[in-house]
């Protein structure tokens, strides 16, 4: 009963994993650019999302009305005036850019926001729970986010194959000079990806900032799963960013299960092994 | 980045009125005009995940620099003007290190204070050590700076002055706080594996032990995890009722909510480092009621500044109304080492470091952390200071959403408990 208690833990904390890396993959995916800045933009969202609570008093979920446009509009921009100018045959320049924006984003916040804690609060629903028999208890919370992760993601699907934008999408990812050859407005398409990316960006930082307390310099270690996430997954696949994400989960429940000790570190073992045995994940949707 | 806190650092117009009023009484008397600035090292985590901490830095600088304008009287009667030279060790080791070997080598100061965290104090101290520069710290248990740091008896260290408290106080005032619960004296761990947990970890068990409580212990977890559902499962199949640790803010709010989820209470949370702060208190809301902690300063504590002569409760409102903000227990702390580090430099006339040093090791000096008095404690360089524990509560209509009432003061005899401990669930 135990080891189904934590397999079941385990398997919501790929949920999260998952939700925090789908924005990585997106971006990955459509244009090669690895976003370093990406676990500070989810610490900027839930920033974001705790201003709009401060200033209107509406809940978390609420200032996603607002949260996910802003946030849209900021990817649309930040690649169209920024990212696409660095965007070429070499990888580096545009990481080298989202480095420099993560820095930029982390010590503006310490500035406007201090280094207190910060959380988003969701009330009683936060700590419910249902039981499942005697020994097994599920949050609803946790629950709610592995849901969204699978909405997410079932989204973003019907985005990439059955819309016109998600052909676009695909063919830019193809061959990017070929769909330009094919009058695709390829600078377009990316400012377009990076707002998507940037919308579920922020679905998860609102999400994180309700499950546990925030800080401006909470977001590498946020990247850091992310990245796992999306490379057991195997680059570019987003059904594989949920495999990739619970296959963490599951390592870490299991690890911890063992020892504490060897909860965080079972996930980066399972990432290291999966990284020298399949170079380019389980799924891997691009070559590089 | 680097600030230099001076008293003299007005504008334009204000240093030329100073020079022509030195000029004026230079001759009446010449001290001041012709002797240097005595200098003080500060380092603290202006930035960086430990910069909460550090918060009140500006308003305790601000403060003591418009007290100390005038300069202080050395031993021998003569005027001298006091700076306090800033730097931000980034919350990070190697910077510590880094910051205090400039301070000491370029800018040549004459005593060093170092606050907060073990992180922040032992490079500093290891710097002072190696070059002869005596050093006021605090705010890391005094293990960390001496066993830690490898001191043994017969090689005590020589430069550093440590005020703070040990494990033996911490643990007396948490067991306190648990005998007034009622409880089945089972407590779960949750150390974390770095230094303060490694520490805990070590010094704890042996005390628990001596009052007959159990220990459920899972191992080292390591700071940030996501899920702690093992842990819990263990606690709750063991029948804790106490939990005790040394966790981030982060850490706690992941396991308390998770806790919840999986229905288990306990009836005393007591932690070290997550709830240290009111703001942090006032995110977590109703989770942090009657969360317990170490508290080592507070409005109520008797004591007074030796430089601005405020009580606690005046230099707690000062900072309300300067910051807008509630206070905290890092100001008066980081206050007294101020205190103590000027009140060397009065008695050793500024003359050199090793005259410094001395006078340090002769400190007998009531602050507005309680008193100071070298040769006291535990170990030749470490000086013991009030802790009590406290619990955060809710309050109704009060001027700040959360206060921390005192509920023990067993190793702080001359604070006044406010009521009793009370269960958080």
């Amino acid at each position: 009963m135990e080891w189904i208690s934590t397999l079941l833990q385990g398997l919501l904390l790929g949920g999260v994993y998952s939700l925090f890396a789908i924005g990585l993959s997106l971006v990955f995916g459509v244009m090669r650019l690895v976003n370093i800045a990406h676990g500070d933009l989810i610490v900027l969202a839930s920033f974001t999302s705790y201003v709009v609570v401060q200033a209107l008093g509406v809940g978390p979920l609420m200032s996603l009305v607002i949260v996910l446009p802003t946030f849209f509009l900021f990817g649309y921009l930040v690649q169209l005036l920024v990212l696409n100018r660095t965007l070429g045959d070499d990888m580096l320049p545009p990481m080298i850019v989202t480095f420099g924006l993560s820095i930029v984003i982390q010590n503006a916040l310490f500035d406007v926001f201090t280094a207190d804690n910060r959380k988003l609060n969701l009330g009683p629903i936060e700590t419910a729970s249902f039981r499942l028999g005697n020994d097994i208890a599920i949050g609803i919370y946790p629950l709610a986010v592995f849901a969204i992760a699978i909405a997410t993601i079932v989204a973003l699907q019907a985005l990439f194959y059955n819309t016109k934008l998600g052909r676009e999408f695909r063919a830019t990812s193809d061959d990017a000079e070929a769909a330009r050859m094919m009058g695709i407005n390829t600078k377009r398409v990316f400012a377009v990806a990076t707002g998507i990316g940037m919308v579920v960006i922020a679905i998860a930082g609102v999400l994180m900032g309700v499950r546990t307390t925030f800080d401006p310099f909470s977001g590498p270690v946020r990247l850091l799963f992310a990245f796992e996430a999306v490379i057991i997954g195997g680059l570019g696949s987003i059904w594989g960013t949920l495999f990739g994400g619970i296959v963490l989960g599951l390592a870490q429940a299991i690890g911890g299960q063992i020892d504490p000790q060897f909860q965080i570190m079972t996930g980066h073992i399972v990432f290291l092994v999966v990284l020298l045995l399949r170079p380019t994940g389980f799924f891997p949707k691009v070559q590089h | 980045m680097n600030k230099i806190v001076s008293v003299f650092n007005g504008t334009r117009r204000d240093f030329l009125k100073g020079t022509v009023a030195i000029a004026a009484s230079a001759l009446a008397a010449p001290a001041i005009a012709q002797s240097r600035p005595l200098r003080i090292g500060f380092v603290s985590p202006s930035t960086g995940p430990l910069a909460g901490a550090a918060a009140g830095d500006p308003f305790v600088l601000e403060n003591l620099r418009s007290a100390l304008a005038g300069g202080i009287t050395v031993d021998g009667g003569s005027k001298r003007a006091v700076e306090i030279v800033v730097r931000d060790c980034q919350s990070n080791a190697n910077r510590s290190s880094e910051v205090a070997a400039d301070l000491i080598l370029r800018e040549g100061v004459d005593i060093m204070c170092a606050s907060i965290h073990s992180l922040t104090v032992t490079p500093v101290a290891d710097q002072c050590e190696l070059n002869g520069v005596p050093l006021v710290s605090s705010i890391t248990p005094w293990e960390t700076q001496v066993s830690g740091r490898g001191a043994t008896p017969d090689k005590p260290f020589r430069y550093q002055l440590h005020m703070f408290w040990g494990f033996s106080e911490v643990s007396a005032t948490y067991m306190d706080i648990w005998r007034q619960l009622k409880t089945n004296k089972v407590v779960g761990a949750l150390w974390p594996n770095n230094t303060d947990g490694q520490g805990f970890a070590k010094g704890f068990p042996p005390l628990l032990q001596e009052q007959a409580y159990t220990l459920v212990d899972p191992g080292r977890y390591q700071d940030l995890t996501d899920d702690y559902s093992s842990i819990i499962q263990l606690f709750k199949k063991s029948g804790v009722e106490i939990i005790s640790g040394n966790v981030l803010a982060p850490d706690w709010t992941t396991f308390w909510t998770q806790a919840a989820q999986q229905g288990f209470k306990a009836k005393a949370a007591t932690t070290a480092a997550a709830l240290a702060f009111a703001s942090t208190a006032e995110q977590l809301g109703p989770l942090a009621q009657n969360h317990s902690f170490d508290l080592f300063w507070h409005p109520t504590f008797p004591y007074k500044s030796s430089i601005t002569g405020q009580t606690a409760a005046d230099y707690a409102a000062a900072f309300e109304s300067s910051t807008g903000r509630q206070w905290n227990q890092i100001i008066g702390t980081v206050h007294a080492t101020l205190e103590t580090a000027i009140d060397t430099l009065k008695r050793s006339g500024g003359g050199d470091r090793e005259a410094n040093r001395e006078a340090l090791f002769k400190t007998n000096l009531p602050t507005i952390q309680g008193p100071i008095v070298a040769g006291s404690g535990p170990a030749p360089n470490v000086v013991i200071t009030p802790l009590t524990g406290a619990q955060w509560r809710m309050t109704k209509g009060g001027k700040h959403p959360f206060e921390p009432i005192i509920v023990s003061n067993v190793s702080a005899r001359d604070v006044p408990v406010a009521g009793p401990a009370e269960a958080t669930s």
